[in-house]
């Protein structure tokens, strides 16, 4: 037995492991601004969402996998919370299982990805992991004012 | 994928609808990870014949999760006996098939481990044992599920196809 390597890995492994996991959670579910992905519009289109799937002010789009833990949760928190809106805000499950190449034009890495689009279909937000609930309200609180701004303008 | 007969594919079906308590492959993913890193610990402090034998136990253990799916897993019925009946019910049910994949994962990680240290490569016994121990820990210290995003990088390698 080498005990300095033994000690050495057995504590030095689980350190390291809850350093991962903690720089993982400090990452999960923060929205951010949109990459500049080539031209929106098209982008909703290939979506391949029937007509009238977008809300008139948000839509959030969801991408999952058939073997995803946590996008059961996920679609349920965000059903919920698109019915809360009075505004048109709706959400959306896309399984990418269904259609790898979405995952490549999205340039989804992880499950759930969250997007968040405004009344033009523009993308306006992207989450990646479990969205942080208050900071996807905010969001969507700038979005559904803007639209009301516009119309009362 | 983790099925062969009839028999146990409809089992499953009626278990990925009803759904399983998320805590218990959290809790044996607590109990598979101490497990890995006292693998780990033998193989790194010279013990090697030690390291693989328990590797190559808990390879079995992930074929059996694999195969016969998570609920039937002995950590998982050890949950349902002895665990579940002291906590309060569950917030909501989860899909057994996430984490019976993530059992095939381990299965392919311990595995590999397990068949090059018995072809005489000791040092790739503690390396496929810290490997599985971080997806492992992941899962049970902060519910993260590497096997998940796996599964997402194999239907970009077009590896899997919706049936």
């Amino acid at each position: 037995m080498d005990p300095v390597a033994a000690l050495v890995a057995g504590i030095g492994l689980p350190a390291a492991a809850t350093l991962l996991g903690l720089l993982l959670r400090s990452r999960d579910g923060r929205v951010r601004a949109a990459p500049a992905l080539p031209s929106a519009a098209g982008d909703v289109a290939a979506l391949g969402l029937p007509p009238g799937a977008l809300g008139g002010d948000v839509t959030l789009v969801q991408f999952s996998t058939a073997y995803c833990s946590r996008c059961p949760g996920t679609a349920r928190a965000l059903g919920e919370l698109a019915r809360a809106y009075a505004a048109d805000v709706r959400h959306v499950e896309v399984d990418l299982t269904d259609d790898a190449s979405l995952a490549d034009r999205f340039d989804v890495r992880q499950t759930p990805t969250v997007l968040v689009l405004d009344s033009a279909g523009r993308t306006a937000g992207r989450i990646a992991g479990v969205p942080r609930t208050h900071e996807l309200r905010t969001l969507i609180d700038d979005l559904t004012r803007r639209n009301r701004v516009h119309q009362h303008a | 994928m983790s099925t062969s007969t009839p028999e146990s594919r409809s089992a499953d079906r009626i278990a990925a609808r009803s759904g399983i308590d998320p805590r218990g492959p959290r809790f044996a993913a607590g109990i598979t990870a101490v497990l890995l890193l006292a693998t780990v610990v033998l193989g790194a402090g010279g013990a090697d014949a030690a390291a693989l034998v328990l590797l190559a136990g808990l390879a079995v253990l992930f074929a059996w999760g694999a195969i016969a799916g998570v609920a039937r897993h002995p950590f998982g019925l050890l949950f349902r006996a002895a665990v579940r009946p002291r906590l309060g019910p569950p917030t909501g049910l989860e899909d057994p098939r996430p984490p019976t994949f993530a059992q095939l994962i381990g299965l392919v990680v311990t595995g590999t481990g397990v068949v090059l240290g018995v072809a005489g490569v000791p040092l790739a016994v503690p390396v496929a044992a810290a490997v599985a121990f971080v997806a492992a820990f992941l899962n049970a210290a902060f519910g993260y599920c590497l096997g998940c995003q796996v599964y997402l990088l194999l239907v970009r390698a077009r590896v899997i196809r919706h049936a």
